[in-house]
């Protein structure tokens, strides 16, 4: 037999695998000699930047991007100012709500209610069948609309880990977009008997109202949406005249401490500051009457994503009824008035499709700093619910709670300052 | 017939390295065998543990268990959050195991550092409301003091409303603190429970963050403060190191069962089985005298990076 002879063959590459693994890490010793040269003073520089080929970059002239490149928000952004502007939005909501919004605004609540003049108007008007053409509106809005959409995820705090089954429907935004002018509708056909009803009234809807103003040597700009405004040519009357409105003096604001009035306001950098009220100088309706106010769960969120309370709700009530105010005194008297010639009144609504907050804001100063002096007056009633649930039921559409209250405030707010 | 090669290559990253070698059969290769030793024990294992350099292990507050997208500034606005399964982020190899699923939580970034005034009156801030967190055992509030909100550890009988204090001076005789108050720990008197406990000042609270916990002051001695842990291990930290006061919200947790294995699911583990071994002598609790007071006066050396080198692709 012949025995072939030996291979002494090895596979090396074990061994190269084996070694490079360990000695491919090599941790860096600090001798100090970098730190006892730098303090000798001699110039210590990366070997790199000598080695390294620096290229020159060629200014290549290329044709304009059809779409534009969007501008960096930093300091080189043309609207960039070394000032902190605070914003109040319609996504926003203050942490301490009415209370909050109480001392930014310097406003006072004299009493609780809305003042008697509107109390009484309460049943004036009225519709034949009112009731139930409310709650076909209610329908039309809630459920009889073609939009299906998929909603929002239902969770429960308590069962985590539960999903429940998807719902789908007609979303928040929608339902308010469609409640709002149906309601107005009835009140105008109700207020008939005057053709002012219809005539003497301009509608503008789903408009912007920008309103920038100092206070305490704070920069703060409202920018906050009219989802449904009514315009007329006649003024509101005061509902508080000079001697309560110089009794507001006495009247203290609320305290935060230690929370300063402009927390949960976005604190930005790049603003424009402007004056906009939706209805131009010239107007044969140039006065503020009534406002409705959308308040969408979807859109209307604390930062720190807890559910919004009550108190927060009343308070972006508050501010949005005194945006409307101011940017229409800032329109009629000038952009720079503190204290007015004449108190602004102007009546709101909130809604988020079911719970309504009806409230009633007189203008009286625009000097907001400090808490001595002249006051703004607001009235407002707790929020009232339309109806508990409206909703598919089994198949079948079911209007449960209908509440009559709702409507005829509504109507009350509308005839105000016609002729019955 | 040849020496014995005897390869060893010592770097400052390698402890020990590779050995080689051949067997000789002459009597002067049987003499160089036995004067090198090759038979040492770290040798082997190093082997096997070169494969294992890259894989970290959990462990000395790091757990695999999530990253959380950290904006540029502090803000109240719930972070997202990618969850790991107990995976090492680089490599991709399961480090931790048993962790994985669950509900997902987002994460709330909690203020650590409690900086307050060295003189003059402590700096007041408001708890607004105490909330869950599903990412630690004890409950967060939401404070908020002038312009700010932020997230703090709650502790067990703070609520909504509450005025919480924080200051850095240390008085020449000792506060006594309400719960939710900051102080340094010079500031505080002996028996004081405590919680959130910063290591070295300015770094924000590490020590104790878990449901019910609380560490204790124990004594002063020079500038600096003997405080005894949860575990009744006792560390000595300066006496400029900020303490919240209290112990910490949640405190039946350790006490409430899981309840169901769904429940441990929704937690976030995997299921497990086949855990402890009676015989084996690593189980079970142990019995051993407290080490000696441990001092944390200066921070731990800075580890510089491995220059990784890498081979061309020929």
């Amino acid at each position: 037999m012949r025995l072939t002879t030996v291979l002494c063959k090895q596979h090396i590459g074990r061994m190269f695998k084996y070694h490079w693994r360990i000695q491919s890490k090599r941790i860096p010793v600090d001798t100090k000699a970098e730190s006892e040269i730098q303090a000798r003073g001699i110039p210590v520089y990366e070997p790199n930047d000598i080695i390294e080929e620096h290229r020159q970059l060629v200014q290549v002239t290329t044709a304009k991007p059809l779409v534009p490149k969007p501008i960096p928000r930093d300091l080189t952004h043309p609207l960039y100012h070394e000032r902190i502007c605070h914003m109040y939005r319609d996504h926003n909501v203050l942490l301490k709500g009415l209370d909050q919004g109480k001392i930014l605004t310097k406003t006072v609540e004299i009493k609780t209610g809305l003042p008697v003049e509107i109390e009484n108007l309460l049943g004036v008007h009225c519709l034949p069948d009112q009731d139930i053409l409310v709650q076909r509106c209610i329908l039309k809005s809630h459920v009889f609309d073609a939009m299906q959409v998929k909603l929002p995820k239902i969770r429960d705090p308590q069962r985590p880990a539960w999903n429940f089954p998807r719902g789908y429907g007609i979303t928040d935004k929608r339902r308010t977009n469609l409640l709002s002018p149906k309601l107005i509708q009835l009140c105008e056909f109700a207020c008939g008997n005057s053709t002012d009803a219809v005539l003497g009234r301009a509608v503008v809807q789903d408009e912007t109202v920008f309103v920038p103003f100092e206070k305490d040597g704070d920069l703060i700009q409202l920018e906050l949406t009219v989802n449904f405004m009514l315009n007329s040519a006649a003024p509101l009357p005061l509902y508080a005249d000079a001697d309560e409105v110089q009794g507001t003096q006495d009247i203290p604001l609320p305290d935060l401490y230690p929370i300063k009035h402009t927390i949960t306001l976005e604190k930005e950098n790049i603003y424009q500051i402007r004056n906009v009220f939706p209805v131009l100088k010239g107007s044969k309706f140039p006065y503020i009457h009534t406002a409705i106010f959308h308040c969408n769960e979807t859109e209307v969120k604390n930062i720190y994503e807890t559910p919004v309370t009550e108190e927060q709700v009343q308070g972006r009530t508050l501010l949005k009824s005194f945006a409307v105010a101011a940017a229409h005194a800032q329109q009629r008297f000038g952009v720079n008035v503190k204290d007015l010639p004449e108190p602004i009144t102007v009546q709101c609504v909130q809604t988020d499709g079911r719970l309504f907050h009806f409230a009633v804001f007189q203008l009286n100063t625009l000097d907001l700093d400090g808490t001595e002096g002249k006051k703004n007056i607001f009235w407002m009633l707790p929020r009232i619910p339309l109806f508990t649930s409206c909703m598919y039921v089994k198949g079948r559409p079911l209007l449960e709670g209908y509440n009559s209250e709702v409507f005829s405030r509504l109507l009350a707010f509308c005839s105000n300052g016609l002729p019955s | 017939m040849a020496c014995a090669l005897i390869v060893r290559t010592v770097f400052r990253s390698s402890c020990v390295g590779e050995v080689m070698r051949a067997k000789s059969s002459s009597n002067l290769g049987k003499a160089c065998n036995r004067m090198i030793w090759n038979d040492c024990p770290k040798f082997a294992k190093r082997e096997g543990r070169i494969w294992k350099e890259d894989v970290p292990k959990p462990g000395n507050g790091r757990s695999f268990r999530r990253i959380v997208h950290y904006p540029e500034e502090y803000t109240v606005q719930p972070l997202n959050v990618t969850n790991l399964a107990g995976r090492d982020p680089v490599t991709g190899r399961v480090v931790a195991k048993g962790i994985g699923g669950g509900i997902k939580h987002k994460y709330h970034w909690i203020a650590w550092i409690r900086e307050g005034p060295k003189e003059g009156e402590p700096l007041e801030e408001r708890v607004i409301q105490i909330m869950d967190d599903g990412c630690r055992t004890a409950k967060i509030a939401l404070v908020a003091g002038g312009d700010e909100l932020k997230y703090i550890l709650a502790t067990e009988n703070m609520k909504a409303g509450d005025i919480i204090k924080t200051s850095a001076h240390i008085p020449r005789i000792p506060v006594r603190g309400n719960e939710g108050d900051a102080y340094p720990l010079g500031a505080l008197p002996m028996g004081t429970r405590v919680n959130c406990i910063e290591r070295f000042p300015g770094q924000g609270g590490r020590y104790v963050h878990a449901a019910g916990t609380f560490a204790t002051v124990i004594r002063h001695v020079g500038d600096r403060v003997i405080v005894q842990m949860p575990t009744k291990h006792e560390l000595s930290f300066s006496q400029e190191c900020m303490a919240v006061i209290g112990r910490l919200s949640n405190v039946m947790h350790n006490k409430t069962p899981i309840g169901s294995p769904q429940r441990l699911r929704e937690l976030g583990y995997r299921p497990r089985s086949g855990l402890w071994q009676r015989k084996s002598g690593r189980h079970g609790r142990k019995i051993r005298p407290l080490p000696p007071v441990r001092v944390l006066d200066k921070p731990p050396p800075e580890r510089p990076e491995p220059i990784v080198l890498s081979l061309p692709e020929q």
